[in-house]
């Protein structure tokens, strides 16, 4: 018998609930042989790569997310609706001396009310904190939209609609959109929503009189925070900053690199670049995303002793077998990023998706010579968060059913590819997509002469992706609600 | 560097990026291509899907 919890359900914690309670059984989950509860302080599911769409008003927020309990209620799954404060992995000395997980119920008529859920098994996939609070005046309580969630994500549409209302009563306005702080990740997510904030421009015939800015954090376009990509186009070895840049002058769109927001103020946002230049710049709209940090996870031992600074990292993402010496960017290379996402020390802790300490940056880290940092964090979301749920869901059922022996499966992010659609508009005809796919997601220069295979790392533009995407909307919602055959759709 | 504001911004020069043609706009819209490269970017990503779960 074990007891699995699961901390978060998304992408990567949903994944793992779904192939565990695959991998053991529903008939042993029912009758209490084994157990798998997930904990997570939201209700529903969120398909967050839609939320840009909800951002721009082609959809609504219900068409991208659905209630968790009766998807779990179905496959035996336990769901807590509660956020997890502690950890206490040694174990607690009382009667049931197994580690166990502090939580605080934030629904289910508990709110609130405290519980400690002891576990055999622990996966940490509790996503990000969204560190609004890193900027001051940045975030939807302040003075700039962001679409991490769906309900941000239609605040942001409501005041877009506004926005274009008001262009269409004759008048000017400047739109930012990009990054909130020089640390920032999912740099594609912020060129997504910009290339659709163009097409909504567009299409309402207001875009003579916007002026779109896209203020980025990396230090060229098209980094994306993997240091960009070199990619075979029209019989030519490229690079993601011509094809990006190129992008971006076909469509009018504005941009400025290397910044780090400094300052939030209504309708002025306050920045620095690489050059360690202050400058600002007038809005009438801005949507920022927020910085990243793990989510506030205190860590015991079993004599109640605080060891959160060895089990996480300064950032709040859990350690695990990642190779975390500090070096020189020149010195970085693949084997520095961690395979098995077991914590280390411990045998049956997991971190996965954006809940684990990334080893570095994979772009080049830089400063300003005021010694602002201004370096894109690595993107850990999507398809290989999808996959380091299901490796991590099937190393911890090989070992409950073959042993604590059995050997734990790898899916590194140096040998895991990635897909990244940026895809504007609604509908088969009139949509567009920038799309872009890499293998690996960590370069491996010792493998390949550009970091990634040229054979899968590559970047178009037009309809195909956009209907890809769309597909992958309704495909991965459709997995996730775990309905017939869910699990032959790939992560 | 300067702990002063700024008065210019400082957008990226794109001047000398070069655009696409008529005929590459044209085909990122044209159905027929389209489908090709869909079927062609369905193929690339369970080639991607298969070598990533091939690593474990």
């Amino acid at each position: 018998m074990a007891d699995v919890v699961i901390l978060g359900a998304g992408v990567s914690g949903h994944t793992a609930a779904l192939h565990l309670s695959r991998m053991l059984g529903k008939r042993d989950l029912r009758s209490g042989n084994h157990s798998i509860t997930v904990v997570s302080p939201n209700a529903d599911w969120n398909w967050i790569p839609s939320n840009i769409w909800v951002g721009v008003g082609k959809m609504e927020p219900p068409q991208v997310l659905f209630p968790l309990q009766p998807v779990y209620e179905k496959r035996g799954v336990k769901f807590v609706q509660a956020r997890a404060t502690a950890i206490r992995p040694y174990g607690t000395g009382s009667d049931d001396d197994r580690p166990s997980v502090e939580v605080t119920y934030t629904g289910q008529d508990r709110d609130g009310e405290s519980e400690v859920i002891p576990y055999d098994y622990l996966i940490n996939a509790t996503g990000p904190k969204l560190r609004f609070e890193a900027t001051p005046g940045l975030g939807p309580d302040h003075h700039s939209y962001s679409v991490c969630t769906a309900s941000h994500a239609a605040d942001a549409s409501a005041a877009l609609g506004r926005c274009i209302e008001s262009m269409k009563d004759g008048n000017e306005c400047t739109l930012v959109v990009g990054m909130g702080h020089g640390t920032c990740t999912c740099e594609g997510a912020a060129f997504e929503y910009a290339f659709n904030v163009d097409h909504e421009l567009r299409e309402a015939g207001v875009r003579e009189q916007a002026r779109l800015v896209f203020l980025t954090n990396e230090a060229q376009l098209g980094d994306f925070g993997v240091d960009g990509l070199t990619f075979e186009h029209e019989g030519f070895v490229t690079h993601s900053e011509l094809w990006a840049s190129s992008l971006f002058r076909e469509r009018q769109v504005e941009a400025i690199v290397g910044a780090h927001v400094e300052r939030v103020d209504e309708g002025t946002v306050h920045y620095e670049t690489l050059d360690g230049e202050h400058h600002s710049l007038d809005f009438d709209f801005a949507m920022l995303l927020p910085p990243f940090g793990g989510v506030p996870l205190k860590a015991y031992d079993r004599d109640g002793e605080d060891i959160t600074d060895q089990i996480f990292a300064p950032s709040g993402f859990m350690k695990v077998d990642a190779d975390y010496t500090p070096r020189p960017y020149e010195e970085w290379t693949v084997d520095d990023w961690p395979e098995t996402y077991m914590a280390p020390g411990f045998d049956n802790v997991f971190a996965t998706g954006i809940a684990f300490a990334p080893p570095h940056q994979i772009s080049r880290p830089r400063k300003s010579p005021n010694g602002t940092v201004i370096a894109p964090s690595p993107p850990r979301t999507g398809m290989p968060s999808g996959v380091m749920g299901k490796t991590v869901a099937t190393t911890i059922a090989r070992k409950i059913t073959d042993g604590e022996d059995a050997v734990p499966l790898k899916a590194s992010m140096g040998r895991l590819g990635a897909a990244c659609i940026a895809s504007s508009g609604a509908g088969l005809r009139r949509g567009t997509a920038a799309a872009m796919s890499m293998l690996p997601v960590v370069p491996d220069y010792e493998r390949y002469e550009t970091g990634r295979d040229l054979h899968d790392t590559r970047g178009e533009i037009g309809l195909a992706g956009h209907w890809l995407k769309l597909i992958l909307h309704y495909l991965f919602i459709y997995k996730a609600k775990g309905r017939f055959g869910w699990h032959l759709i790939p992560e | 560097m300067s702990d002063e504001t700024s008065n210019t911004t400082p957008i990226l020069d794109m001047s000398g990026v070069p655009l696409p043609t008529a005929r590459t706009v044209r085909a990122r819209t044209s159905l027929f291509k389209q489908t090709m490269r869909f079927l062609a970017l369905n193929l690339r990503l369970l080639r991607m899907v298969r070598k990533g779960h091939a690593s474990r």
